[in-house]
């Protein structure tokens, strides 16, 4: 008699092949990650994402797939990583478990280095029944993240020119947004800020439900927007857009004169904005489930922005009202990101600024101190801090002048931070003459540039009538650290504004001389 | 630089103070790689010069102005140029045209340059019509061709020019066109034939970001020079202290290989 043949599973050789590469690809992925640290290469926060993703593809679908509550990516120009922590903080307290990629590593690379980390063996992630990605995306990446996340909630928080050496133009971005909001499905909640024309009129593409946020307090609003606004013109029709206030940039509320497009009413916004100091700020949220005064512990109308966006957020994903309100105001800042910590006696804040925007919102911020600080300006231009420089001279330094205001306020002191230009009138993008009523405080500001481009950084600010000479050129960043602490009185604040790479060079070197963790032990 | 203002300052024969009128093209429109520096370094030179300069916007819809000594004109993204460039011919081409051939001082960068060119054929569409001023025209060879980007290093008369270009539009100068310098880093013109901008009668154009004029003192003032010997007869610029301008100049020269 002869035997029945065995029946066989259909391709077993494959699926033992599939599990063996995952396998490997994790075992690689961390081995390398270990590696990397141990050179002292860095943090590992993108390298075992990138090796094991290369040696299985599919790896970053598949784990993203077994998040118990998915993901919610967040991307924009500006605001990307502290918009990030304030949704996950705002996550925690609603009774969620947010896994976060690490700050900055905004590339598939870095969240598949994120899941790894929570990944056993064979590729099965070991995550919490609460856990819910908030993932921060780079603009470029947002389209290819899409389908291999599939997130529950997509949040776009501004778009400004940045890194134009390598996007080419601000428009490729937003029409790369389009197409990638259009490919998600019906049940994908889309946030979107209401303020920004070019941001707001991609609910245009969206399928599923979309939220807004905006500003509604017009006394923090200019008339018509600055030099640098990039979408000034109707989406839709071409005119230009009317703005009634206008906030920063592109940013305000506007119409089209011509077929009507106009500023979405925002869900969720802000009134009642009070900013105390430079790093403190009061307001008042509205939401579909009441308003809310909220404190928060950074400056600029940027923040108000990111945590907005990240009340939305929670919202959307089901977090009570108190408990987003009440995460807001535990926040403490990401780390360059308006971070601040003392040595010898002196406050050193930290900025980071990266395009023409951010560096205008800085200015403001740091107008909003009660005592004119040291500044220390590090400028790199690495591929990812943009290796075109022309940008800082699209930043408005030419209002960045200390002048000591009457004596019956106490000798405070007030920095005019660029803030009031208007669009096309040429000559008030001058520095002012100074005028015999100021009496300028004798030693400040008090700046130093360091950087790969400190030069060019000096000469900008030359040209923006600011007391710079060869002496405030100080390449190594060690010396200008050390330079500008001794500049600035004890009890006085030094504020650094680096660029993304110099950012990463001044934590080293604050991490180096023990006043702070590694960037990579960050939360 | 209140030490450098108003010493030597040029006059004229008669002892009047000198002024100079300085157009700015679409400042609203074509603004995107810090182009406007160059507005700022011009005037910040002559005012540390005590020569009085004034900055004229000249916008969307507006008619050409008189009395402009030196134009300026920037680049901005490929979305605007469309609209600009139908402007530029419908409400300014012919006195633009005529103040440029009669020898009016004049700056264009990137897509500023382009449009003072015979055409710019797009990578679809039909092609853009341009001032015809230069005997050049650009062509884009498409998504797929990467754009030119990167530090430029340009031989200009006995001297070196720096910037930083980003342009898709590959830009090819007739037999009568003559460049505005000779290509050391970079992609210039088309990355073909080591040609970087163009030099017509006064004016200048170039794909030099950075922006061109404060990195560059020297091309700067020659600018001012030829503007205000135009309008006073020949003079004589008093020097100004180029120390940072000069460290600027060698640091691009340093990442930019040249």
């Amino acid at each position: 008699m002869g035997r029945e043949p065995i029946p066989l599973a259909p391709f077993p050789t494959m699926v033992v092949t599939v599990n063996i590469r995952r396998a490997l690809a994790v075992a690689a992925g961390r081995l390398a990650g270990a590696l990397s640290r141990r050179l002292g290469a860095g943090g590992g926060t993108a390298i075992p994402g990138l090796v094991a993703t290369t040696l299985d593809p599919d790896l970053l679908p598949h784990l993203a797939r077994q998040l118990p509550q998915g993901a919610i990516l967040v991307t924009g120009t500006n605001g990307k990583t502290t918009t990030c922590r304030m949704i996950a903080g705002a996550l925690q307290a609603g009774g969620f478990a947010p896994l976060q990629n690490r700050t900055g590593s905004n590339l598939l690379r870095g969240l598949a280095t994120t899941l790894l980390s929570h990944a056993g063996p064979g590729g099965v992630l070991k995550a919490a029944e609460g856990s819910l990605g908030v993932f921060e995306v780079d603009e470029a990446v947002l389209p290819l993240a899409i389908p291999l996340m599939r997130p529950r909630t997509v949040l776009i928080n501004n778009l400004f020119r940045d890194q134009l050496d390598r996007y080419g133009e601000v428009d490729t971005i937003r029409s790369l947004w389009e197409e990638a909001l259009a490919s998600l499905p019906k049940d994908t909640t889309v946030v979107l800020n209401a303020d920004d024309p070019a941001v707001a009129s991609l609910a245009a593409s969206v399928r599923g439900p979309v939220l807004y946020f905006g500003i509604e307090d017009p006394r923090e609003g200019r008339q018509g927007p600055e030099h640098t606004a990039d979408f000034i013109h109707c989406q839709r029709c071409g005119r230009a857009y009317e703005y009634t206030t206008s906030f920063y940039a592109h940013l305000g509320h506007y119409r089209c004169p011509q077929c009507g497009a106009a500023r979405p009413t925002p869900q969720v916004s802000a009134a009642q904005i009070s900013f105390q100091g430079f790093n403190r700020t009061g307001f008042e949220v509205r939401t579909p489930q009441g308003c809310a005064d909220v404190t928060l512990n950074l400056g600029g109308l940027y923040n108000i922005y990111n945590a907005l966006g990240a009340t939305a957020s929670a919202l959307a994903l089901g977090v009570p009202l108190p408990e987003v309100t009440g995460s807001l105001a535990r926040f403490s800042p990401v780390f360059g990101r308006m971070e601040s910590l003392v040595i010898d006696g002196r406050t050193v804040c930290l900025i980071l600024v990266k395009n023409p925007t951010g560096f205008n919102q800085a200015l403001r911020t740091l107008s909003q101190s009660l005592r004119p600080p040291t500044v220390l300006v590090v400028l790199n231009d690495r591929i990812a801090d943009g290796q075109d420089v022309s940008w800082i001279w699209d930043v408005d330094f030419e209002g960045l002048r200390w002048e000591a205001v009457a004596e019956s306020k106490g000798g405070e002191a007030n920095l005019n931070a660029a803030a009031d230009q208007s669009l096309g009138a040429a000559q008030e993008l001058l520095p002012q003459e100074p005028s015999l009523q100021q009496t300028p405080l004798p030693e400040r500001p008090v700046l130093f540039v360091s950087g790969l481009r400190a030069e060019d950084m000096a000469l900008r600010l030359k040209y923006a009538g600011l007391n710079v000479g060869p002496d405030s050129v100080v390449g190594p960043l060690k010396r200008a650290l050390d330079l500008a602490l001794k500049a600035t009185p004890e009890g006085e604040t030094l504020c650094v504004l680096p660029t993304y790479t110099a950012t990463l060079a001044v934590q080293h070197l604050l991490a180096q001389r023990g006043h702070l963790p590694h960037y990579w032990e960050h939360g | 630089m209140s030490k450098e203002k108003g010493n030597n300052a040029p006059v004229t024969e008669r002892g009047n103070s000198l002024e100079l009128n300085i157009g700015h093209l679409y400042p609203a429109e074509m603004n995107l790689y810090g182009d406007r520096g160059n507005i700022l370094c011009l005037v910040q030179r002559c005012r540390w010069r005590g020569i009085e300069a004034r900055v004229k916007s000249i916008g969307l819809g507006e008619s050409w102005p008189q009395g402009l000594d030196l134009l300026f004109f920037g680049g901005g993204p490929d979305a605007q140029q469309k609209g600009v460039a139908r402007d530029l011919l419908e409400t300014k081409g012919e006195g633009l045209r005529h103040d440029l051939e009669d020898g009016l001082v004049a700056l264009a960068i990137c897509g500023g340059f382009q449009l003072l060119c015979r055409y710019y054929r797009p990578a679809e569409g039909p092609d853009l019509a341009g001032l015809g001023f230069f005997d050049a025209w650009t062509e884009h060879p498409g998504p797929r061709v990467p754009r030119c980007i990167g530090n430029v290093v340009v031989e200009w008369e006995k001297s070196k020019l720096v910037g930083f270009e980003n342009h898709g539009g590959r830009t090819y100068l007739g037999a009568s066109c003559h460049p505005l310098g000779r290509v050391r880093r970079g992609h210039g013109n088309n990355g073909k034939d080591r040609t970087e901008g163009a030099i017509h009668r006064n004016t200048f154009a170039s794909y030099l970001h950075g922006p061109l004029l404060p990195k560059n003192p020297l091309f700067a003032d020659h600018l001012l020079r030829l503007a205000l010997e135009r309008r006073y007869g020949p003079m004589v610029l008093p020097p100004l202290d180029d120390t940072l301008e000069d460290l600027a100049h060698a640091a691009a020269l340093r990442r930019g290989g040249g």
